[in-house]
């Protein structure tokens, strides 16, 4: 539905800086909730823009539905007003000398062949109502409160039906709860109209929660695809395991490989020895990157039997997230970040031993 | 007081903000008082205070029974006015939507080009092009008639109603450009993206987005722009009267330099009080706009990236008008400038080269009073412009962040200056300053407080400011620990600097360029270039005028680029 | 001896007594006791302010008065609406000017608020005809009202010697005046041909002939080819730019009328010895003559020995000289002239 090869163009950031889109390339299919993810300024609200006809890229084609919109080396160009998409900006652009009503129907007013009154009447009316704004249609936009301004630039974007909804951090300006209160609708709205949607964030959760497919950006360049889940479990690279969940490194040299099937790693951290399944490419007496996520740390107050994939340290610091807790635990050297459950009521300075699962660990070699 | 949350003076607060009231509305007061009070006092020519002067309805009778006023004055006011204000607007908006908003070459060198007739003194620009277009010798119709082979005069003729129009429209875009470059890159270019992804072409863009949501910020200027080219005589003088164009400015005028006896300042004083009830009644409308403007602000997020509209195939037909534009206005009148002064009066040509010398700079430079004259200038213009911006700063302060009573005054009597002209205010000046004990009369820092009468510029600019900074900024000052003062001279004032040090640099220029207020506050201790330079050209000495003009330029220059610097929008986007 | 003979002897004998007197009264302000007290007591005051419409009236003052009566330093501002400025100082009962240098006609409205004070121009060699408003005034030089012209594009044989003359097809669109200076001289025009005449005449000029009224200066125009002919200029200001280098020079007329300037002193000024001394100077023929060679403005009425006076009437054009009398007059004229001159009333 959507496919992005080879693009190239550089830009500007905020703070004044350069950067680079660099051969990003990417396909989304019909009906897919795809999502762009990244820090602030790696090239995300670019490659967003571009797609959207806003920006030319330097280099690079795009198409949608297989018609090439964009291609740099033939010059082609079509601009934004001639490609089907919808667009909610960060900042929802609604017009404040249109009201409700108007902001919504001006992609109907704009189109050709125009539309009668009647039509548009009734598709504005719908569409906002699928939105819940129904009973706003008359409201000067000047008085809508941020979340009302969202659905009306949803709706906006939507009555045309287009081929391609683009999404840009639109709910980086809502407040929490509002916010995902917003991903729920937004998530619904989006299987219901069966719409095909590019979305940009630097939220993991929100990506996390809402794309079937996402792409972790990080200075101008895809770092890696996949659905949330591989994402989340098989990261390729440490920035994209840093990136979803709040995972823990743990720095160590490879001793030996013991037999076909697994390998023993010394961790810097409390001098440790871990012993994890073999992965391809290990090299003993290589320095290696271990990323375990907070959950899959069993914490105990009493020592666990093996003393092999443990580690011992005390509780810095616990932090009440409602069904669980965050536990900080200080292990020579380092910081660990485990989960307990909230009624386990472990307080600080006490003594406790992580035990790590190995199955659940993944290992980069360090750079 | 009645302010709002999170404000609390204090003593040193409450002080700052009285004084600064207090000063305001007597800078402004006196001058709309001594107006008021002038057009009932006669008979005949008897000064307002003099002891045979009385209260009189004579001089309202003259001017308002007269059909003249009706036959005449009113149709060429009516006609200048609003002939000028149309082609202001329409040069300036072109001009600062093909910086701002387009791909336009060369954008920055043609900004600072622009606001070049901006450092001359009308009456100098008046000057250059009745030169450049007087219909017998004027050099672009000699020009142009060899060019075409034509005889006899013309084919342009500056003394008439377009001609007149023409220069003084020319004469006020620069300012006006300023205004409306400011506003539209405050205009966040998302609403035209909205548009551009909901299908309209760049033409049904501009149509239906970009110019609704401009509307209320353009009309201000242009409301802003009418009452100022209301004001004007210098143009109306130099080019209307050859034109036998009659308009209230020049009127005021003739009342002010009779032809015999004193001026019956009274009938001047008359004929200048419907400036103040039309300078009044556009303020509401002023007002209302500016509610509505405010609302259209957009405060940028995250991500702004100004966008440009790419011309395309009419890139360099564009880039040509402008350059035409900046060449005929502002670089044809600089080249008869240094020529004059460099020659004189004759036409410039081969032969005339060898005769070319500095002479009239040196006498400029050698003249015992040029030195005086400068350094009077420059310290007129910068502390008048000093003071009118803290004074606007603090008055728009009051009147965006408070609920204080009687704001709807401060309001309207900082705004109401606009409608004063500056023959009005140099005489109320004058005979305030006589009258008072103090030894003012005669000084430069009578002309300091009489130029600080201009207060509505830099109110609305600090006013605007400030509503588009956040009052947490303000706040978080108050929670930790800062006095109401300490959160002016920290917070507020570095913030609002950029909006503060363009309001300065504009006044310090039209302070620079100031004549007519100097003229009549003129004495031997407070003379300023701009009188000087009137002084010359009376006495004959058309080149040694000139120089004085040139070098007012190069005083202003550096100037300008600093204010460009300080306009311009932060690093483009790719 | 016959009585004839004693007649005549005591005539001759009168006039031995006499003439010397005479000339000598002319001569004898430069050695006279009361001239010279004057001096001292004025050196000791050390200054005079004088003030004036014009720079060119009083800028070449200092060299040749410092000359003559050295120690005093002459402060000079020159200003269009002087008058209402020291109307309003003197209100103020701010007293800082020693003299006032204007025209007749702006003389008046100061005479009215009672602030010209007296002087004895006797001393000075001046006699009853040379001092107006009860002696207040003494008399300075005139200006005269003519035709200038840019000699490099027109020919004196060319220019027409009646103001009518102007009104010919041949000047369409060459000529300029002065919207301050024409309905003065069509006031005194007025006065000869009757206003509905005058006004006529203004009329021809302006809309038939197309003339450039302005209140820019009229030799750039001339100059710079503009046009060629400024009606209603100044003599002196014609011989003043020629000395200046521009191609400029003048053309009497049937008619050319004389506005008068004069000195006064001032009630309360702060240096009364200054005052009275630089303006008794300023009515010598000394003052006159240097005035005439550095300014170009002289004093003209007959028998006061000016070069200029002297050329003007050999031209044989008749001055009319501004006086006291017609000043009412004139000025309801000016003003109702003016308006045709401005466009106001078409």
């Amino acid at each position: 539905m959507l496919k992005v090869a080879q693009l190239s163009k550089s830009f500007a950031t905020a703070d004044g800086g350069q950067c680079a889109l660099n051969q990003v390339e990417f396909e989304i299919h019909d009906g897919e909730f795809f999502a762009l993810l990244g820090p602030s300024g790696c090239g995300k609200t670019t490659t967003l823009r571009c797609v959207a006809g806003l920006e030319q890229p330097d280099n690079g084609t795009i198409s949608i539905r297989e018609q090439v919109v964009a291609d740099a080396g033939e010059g082609v160009h079509i601009p934004a007003h001639e490609r089907e998409i919808g667009m909610v900006f960060q900042s929802y652009a609604i017009w404040p000398h249109l009201n409700v009503f108007e902001n919504v129907a001006y992609p109907l007013r704009v189109c050709r062949p125009r539309l009668n009154a009647v039509e548009i009447d009734t598709r504005v009316r719908e569409v906002l109502t699928l939105v819940s704004m129904e009973e706003f249609a008359e409201r000067a936009s000047t008085v809508l409160s941020g979340g009302q301004q969202q659905r009306v630039a949803l709706a906006r974007a939507l009555i045309r039906q287009p081929s391609l909804l683009l999404l840009d951090e639109p709910l980086s300006n809502l407040d929490t709860r509002l916010r995902q209160q917003m991903q729920h609708e937004l998530s619904d709205l989006v299987e219901r109209v069966a719409i095909t949607t590019l979305y940009v964030t630097h939220d993991q959760t929100e990506a996390l929660a809402l794309a079937d497919r996402i792409a972790v950006m990080r200075d101008g360049a895809i770092v890696q695809i996949g659905t949330p889940e591989e994402l989340y479990e098989r990261p390729q690279t440490s920035f994209v395991a840093s990136f979803l969940g709040r995972a823990n490194f743990l720095s160590g040299r490879m001793t030996e490989i013991e037999g076909e099937d697994s390998s023993v790693i010394m961790l810097d951290a409390d001098g440790g020895r871990l012993r994890l399944p073999l992965v391809e490419d290990s090299v003993p007496g290589v320095r290696y990157d271990v990323v375990i996520k907070p959950e899959d740390l069993t914490c105990s107050r009493t020592p666990p039997g093996p003393d092999e994939n443990v580690l011992v340290g005390i509780i810095e610091r616990v932090n009440f997230q409602g069904s669980y807790c965050e536990c900080h635990v200080r292990v020579a050297g380092t910081t660990i970040r485990a989960q307990v459950p909230s009624a386990s009521s472990v307080g600080v300075s006490e003594r406790v031993w992580l035990t790590i699962n190995p199955e659940r660990c993944t290992l980069f070699a360090s750079r | 007081m009645g302010l709002s949350r999170g404000s609390g003076l204090g003593c040193s607060g409450l002080f700052v903000v009285g004084a600064a009231i207090v000063t305001a509305v007597y800078l402004v007061s006196a001058p709309l008082l001594m107006l008021v009070v002038t057009a009932f006092r006669g008979p005949d020519d008897f000064l307002p205070f003099e002891p045979d002067a009385e209260w009189t309805l004579e001089h309202l009778r003259t001017i308002y029974y007269d059909p003249v006023l009706y036959q005449v004055t009113i149709p060429d006011t009516l006609t200048f006015v609003i002939g000028s204000v149309v082609c202001t607007f329409v040069i300036a908006f072109s001009l600062a939507w093909l910086v701002e908003r387009t791909d336009l070459p060369w954008r920055n060198v043609l900004f600072t080009l622009i606001l070049f007739p901006l450092l001359v003194p009308t009456i100098v620009l008046a000057i250059a092009w009745i030169y450049l277009f007087g219909p017998n010798a004027g050099w672009v119709n000699v020009a142009l008639r060899s060019l075409l082979g034509l005889s006899g005069d013309g084919p342009l003729d500056v003394f008439t109603m377009p001609g007149l129009i023409a220069c003084q429209s020319v004469a006020l875009v620069p300012f006006v450009f300023l205004l409306m470059s400011a506003t539209l890159r405050t205009m966040s270019p998302a609403l035209e993206e909205a548009s551009s992804t909901s299908g309209a072409s760049p033409w049904t863009t501009f149509r239906r987005v970009t110019l609704p949501v401009l509307r209320p910020g353009m009309l201000a200027p242009l409301i802003l722009t009418a009452l100022i080219t209301l004001e004007q005589f210098e143009m109306p003088l130099l080019v209307g009267l050859p034109a036998r164009i009659n308009v209230f400015s020049t009127r005021i005028f003739y009342e002010l330099n009779p032809d015999t006896g004193l001026p019956i300042y009274g009938r001047a004083a008359a004929v200048a009080l419907p400036f103040l009830v039309i300078g009044l009644l556009l303020l509401g409308v002023y007002n209302r706009l500016i509610r509505e403007a405010d609302r259209y602000v957009t405060v940028t997020g995250r991500g702004y990236r100004p966008r440009r509209l790419p011309l395309g195939q009419w890139r360099w037909p564009a880039f040509t008008a402008a350059v035409a534009y900046v060449g005929v206005t502002g670089i044809l009148p600089a080249i008869v400038l240094i020529w004059i002064s460099l020659y004189g009066y004759g036409m410039p040509s081969l032969g005339s080269w060898p005769e070319v010398s500095l002479e009239a700079y040196r006498n400029v430079i050698n003249d015992p009073v040029f030195i005086g004259a400068t350094l009077n200038t420059l310290m007129v213009a910068g502390a008048s412009a000093a003071l009118v911006v803290v004074l606007g700063a603090v008055i728009g302060w009051v009147l965006a962040r408070t609920r204080m009573p009687g704001r709807a005054i401060l309001d309207v009597v900082s705004f109401a200056s606009v409608g004063i002209p500056s023959v009005i205010a140099g005489l109320a000046a004058m005979l305030l300053y006589l009258t008072l004990p103090v030894a003012l009369y005669g000084t430069v820092w009578v002309l300091v407080l009489t130029y600080s009468y201009r207060l509505a510029v830099t109110t609305r600019m600090s006013r605007v400011g400030l509503m588009q900074m956040h009052t947490e900024l303000e706040e978080a000052s108050a929670v930790s620990g800062g006095r109401w003062l300490t959160t002016l001279r920290r917070v507020i004032f570095p913030l609002l600097a950029p909006t503060l040090v363009s309001g300065f640099v504009l006044l310090f220029i039209i302070g620079v360029r100031e004549f007519t207020l100097a003229m009549i506050l003129g004495s031997p201790d407070n003379l300023v270039l701009s009188v000087l330079l009137w002084r010359f050209f009376e006495d004959g000495s058309a080149s040694e005028a000139s120089a004085v003009a040139s070098l007012i330029i190069l005083l202003v220059v550096p100037v300008i680029f600093v204010l460009r610097r300080l306009v311009a929008p932060k690093a483009e986007y790719g | 001896m016959s009585r004839s003979t004693g007649h005549l002897t005591v005539a001759m004998v009168a006039l031995l007594i006499a003439w010397p007197s005479a000339a000598l009264g002319q001569s004898d302000w430069r050695t006279s006791t009361e001239v010279r007290n004057l001096y001292e007591a004025a050196r000791a005051e050390g200054e005079v302010v004088i003030w004036g419409a014009q720079r060119r009236e009083l800028a070449w003052i200092q060299e040749p008065f410092g000359k003559r009566f050295p120690g005093i330093e002459v402060k000079w501002t020159a200003d269009r609406s002087a008058a209402t400025k020291l109307i309003t100082e003197y209100r103020a009962g701010r007293f800082a000017v020693d003299l006032f240098h204007f025209s007749l006609g702006g003389m008046l409205p100061v005479d009215r608020r009672r602030v010209l004070g007296a002087n004895d121009w006797t001393i000075w060699g001046n006699g009853p005809e040379d001092a107006l408003l009860d002696g207040k005034v003494g008399l300075t030089h005139n200006l005269v009202y003519a035709v200038v012209y840019n000699e490099d594009l027109v020919s004196a044989e060319d220019l027409p010697t009646t103001w009518a003359g102007y009104l010919e097809p041949r000047w369409q669109g060459k000529l300029v005046a002065s919207q301050f200076l024409l309905p003065r001289l069509l006031g005194f025009l007025a006065l000869e041909w009757g206003e509905a005449k005058a006004a006529d005449y203004a009329r021809a000029l302006i809309d038939k002939q197309k003339t450039l009224i302005t209140r820019a200066p009229r030799e750039g125009i001339l100059q710079r080819g503009e046009r060629l002919v400024a009606v209603g200029e100044f003599v002196g200001s014609a011989m003043y730019w020629k000395s200046l280098g521009m191609p400029m020079h003048w053309a009497a007329t049937e008619l050319m009328p004389a506005t008068q300037f004069g000195v006064a002193t001032l009630v309360r000024a702060p240096h009364p010895h200054a005052a009275q001394l630089l303006a008794g100077w300023m009515t010598t023929d000394e003052a006159k003559i240097t005035r005439e060679r550095l300014m170009f403005s002289a004093d003209v009425r007959p028998g006061s020995g000016s070069e200029i006076g002297a050329l003007l009437s050999a031209k044989g054009g008749r001055i009319v000289f501004e006086d006291l009398g017609n000043m009412t007059d004139r000025a309801a004229l000016y003003e109702r002239l003016s308006a045709i001159v401005t466009g106001q009333v078409r």
